[in-house]
């Protein structure tokens, strides 16, 4: 061990493989999209130099604009519904009820192991108008005109997504904070008891201040994820009716690849890229102050 | 300082040792798939020649499993030839061939499910081959290049298409409309409203459709409505400029299907169903009609109870249109093109297997499962019943128009497809902005 300290150079040569093949595929692919993205391009023809065209398009392209609102609103309901949710079932499952039954902490596991398309085909028939679960039990229960087209309705349908999204997650963030939570020493817990620190008290001025960074990286970790969305809403929903379920990466995957549109593709790609990394920036200010 | 050394010697012995372990098995790797290679070739007497192909056909599939199977008999006849056959999904097969041969990795053999914009372009691009001088196998009375030119550009033939299908039938159940009152389909357009509203007041869904992925109003709602109002020649207009997506005629056929929708003649959930969903719902009597490509047959063939009565009739007419029910929409399929960089050994090989694919009894085995041909073959005997019904009813259509999605370019059919979707949904698009929309696409 003292021998690697001392010779930096047998790291710098292990990390050249890792260094090699993530310039490959992750750095030199971005840099291409954004190479492509000042290009009018449908893949054969010759290129044609396109300046900042499609990035002028972009700007005045409505369904974009939507499609970002749509990713928001993913990021949205993921770190207010995510999270909560997941810090309240590991609490749960960290309290005496429950401490010593594996199977609740494997049942709320359970949605992140599952495969995406799995999911996506299961609340596809959750949701479905005619025979759907939902909808079934609201005709069961007389509220006929409750029951809706769930994922047809365009004011309505990427909420509806959102709670797909957030009951498949949070099991994930409750595993994590889970972990968290039983590293928090229980000498301190008992230190707050003998104070008279209990219930609500104990969990907001104990508990969540110790397992804080943990929390703080969920949230980044829950951003990124929602940014990423597009498995999901590309099974689901395809991102339509016309474009209402639309975000960015089904976007730019149906301009790049449907309407052949290299270049607009490229550019929607780089757009997304920094408007996460705004996003992160962001959110790691915010979660900066507040450690204060 | 000696402890030092020898911990040194141990590290780059194990380093060595990994090193070594990681390139034997890198190694071995290559001589097995190397003595596998010579073990196959030392069986035949020739140099076996592997074509690879890039297809959706699948032996499970009911719309390309005739076209599996015949492949698989053509390996059978020529043991000297295999075919290394990667299947793709039918939803996903555009996306996989646009971008392998963007990429330009386009397998030896690659199947073209239609003609169109971007097999145009793939062609123009001379990544394929043409068959122009292959062509002698085939008799102009056994295949009328008129039936095979969408699979023709610039004057170059690059495969020969399988079957040919019309974009528009309309199938309904007998059952239901007999006892709303209805003996026979009508045959004007203002009839066939009526009777929507009819049913829908009478509590029946009066038309199943699957528009998930946008295609099926496009080519079964929006191309008989253009051709019917307009005439065959409305899209070829469009695109030289001489017309526009603005003007009345296209208009018109955006304000029936808005129209149409307003009144409820569709599933609530036409957009979020696929087709074998509307196809389950108007099998199990939940809806009047089902309307889809003549390809659905197939699916209502294999699915429909015993019991089931299903009628077929062609788009009708509509009063004052240039259009008429002779002529429909539709569109020839399954032709498989060659990659321009193939050997003479390949190239060989890659001819038989079209001659074979594309002969009289391939074509018999095509018409056997259901499927029309653009080729004058006798047909079989032992065809199903159902699909002979299909084929009578169709034996007045005398003329095939270009399908939307052959003739306009990939921006403008994806945008159609996203503003027939808006136009479906309550409170979407106005037809108005839809057609704003599609012509600053086409302008681009």
């Amino acid at each position: 061990m003292q021998m690697f300290l001392r010779h930096k150079w047998i790291i710098a040569a292990g990390l050249i493989p890792a260094l090699v093949i993530y310039t490959m595929f992750s750095i030199y692919p971005i840099l291409s999209s954004v190479y492509y993205s000042f290009f009018k391009w449908d893949g054969f023809s010759p290129k044609q130099w396109h300046g900042l065209q499609n990035y002028v398009n972009l700007i005045g392209d409505g369904v974009f604009w939507q499609s970002i609102r749509n990713n928001l609103y993913f990021v949205l309901f993921s770190v207010l519904g995510e999270i909560p949710l997941g810090l309240y079932l590991a609490m749960m499952l960290n309290g005496k009820l429950f401490r010593r039954d594996g199977i609740f902490r494997t049942v709320f596991f359970m949605p992140v192991v599952i495969s995406t398309i799995v999911v996506s085909l299961i609340w596809n028939m959750f949701y479905n108008y005619q025979f759907g679960l939902v909808n079934t039990a609201l005709r069961a229960v007389g509220l006929d005109h409750w029951a809706q087209n769930w994922l047809g309705n365009p004011g309505l349908a990427i909420f509806v997504l959102c709670i797909v999204v957030v009951w498949q997650y949070t099991g994930l963030y409750m595993v994590i904070f889970l972990a968290a939570l039983q590293n928090v020493p229980s000498e301190v817990l008992e230190a707050a008891e003998l104070d008279g620190a209990v219930g609500i008290k104990r969990t907001w001025h104990i508990v969540v201040p110790i397992i804080a960074d943990t929390i703080f990286a969920s949230v980044v970790l829950c951003i990124s994820g929602a940014l990423r969305a597009f498995d999901l809403i590309y099974i689901m929903t395809n991102g339509g009716p016309s474009h209402s379920t639309e975000v960015g990466a089904t976007y730019m995957f149906s301009q790049t690849f449907s309407s052949m549109k290299y270049g607009y593709g490229s550019a929607i790609s780089t757009a997304i890229i920094i408007i996460s990394f705004g996003l992160i920036i962001i959110s790691q200010f915010i979660l900066r102050s507040l450690k204060r | 300082m000696k402890m030092k050394w020898a911990k040194t010697f141990w590290v780059c012995l194990l380093m060595t040792a990994m090193i070594g372990v990681l390139s034997a098995c890198g190694q071995s790797d290559n001589t097995n798939t190397a003595s596998g290679n010579t073990g196959s070739t030392g069986n035949t007497e020739q140099k076996q020649v592997v074509l690879s192909f890039m297809t959706t056909w699948s032996e499970s599939d009911p719309f390309t499993g005739v076209y599996y199977k015949n492949a698989m008999a053509f390996e059978k006849a020529n043991p000297d030839i295999k075919l290394d056959i990667e299947t793709i999904p039918y939803n996903d097969y555009p996306v996989k061939l646009n971008t392998t041969a963007a990429g330009g990795n386009l397998p030896d053999l690659i199947l073209m499910i239609g003609g169109g914009s971007m097999f145009e372009q793939i062609a123009r691009s001379g990544a394929l081959m043409p068959i122009d001088e292959m062509m002698g196998s085939w008799k102009e009375d056994f295949l009328p290049s008129s039936k095979i030119k969408e699979f023709n550009v610039d004057g170059k033939q690059y495969g020969i298409p399988g079957e040919v299908s019309y974009a528009t039938v309309i199938y309904y159940n007998k059952k239901i409309l007999k006892d709303a009152g209805y003996t026979e389909f009508p045959a004007t357009y203002e009839a066939f409203k009526a009777m929507v509203k009819d049913l829908k007041a009478k509590n029946i869904t009066p038309i199943a459709y699957g528009n998930k992925t946008g295609s099926v109003l496009l080519a079964s709602l929006l191309s008989p409505l253009n051709e019917r109002i307009s005439g065959p020649d409305l899209y070829a207009k469009i695109k030289s400029g001489e017309q526009k997506f603005t003007d009345p005629d296209f208009m018109n056929a955006l304000k029936d299907i808005k129209e149409l929708s307003d009144m409820g003649a569709f599933n609530v959930d036409l957009n979020s169903v696929d087709n074998v969903q509307a196809t389950n719902l108007f099998l199990s009597g939940n809806s009047a009609m089902y309307i889809d490509g003549s390809w659905g047959a197939k699916q209502i063939s294999k699915d429909k109870a015993a019991d089931f009565e299903v009628g077929f009739a062609v788009f009708p007419q509509i009063e004052g249109g240039k259009g008429s029910m002779s002529t429909m929409p539709g569109a020839t399929n399954q032709g498989v093109v060659l990659n321009a960089k193939l050997d003479d050994a390949k190239k060989a090989a890659a001819e038989k297997f079209l001659q074979f694919m594309y002969s009289e009894e391939s074509y018999q085995n095509i018409i056997r499962d259901g499927n029309m041909v653009p080729a004058n073959v006798t047909a079989p005997a032992d065809i199903d019943p159902l699909f002979k019904e299909m084929t009578g009813v169709l034996a007045g259509v005398k003329e095939i128009t270009p399908v939307y999605d052959i003739v306009m370019p990939a921006t403008v059919v994806t945008a159609t497809k996203n503003g027939l979707q808006g136009l479906t949904t309550p409170g979407g698009s106005t037809p108005e902005a839809v057609a704003e929309e599609l012509q600053k696409e086409l302008g681009q």
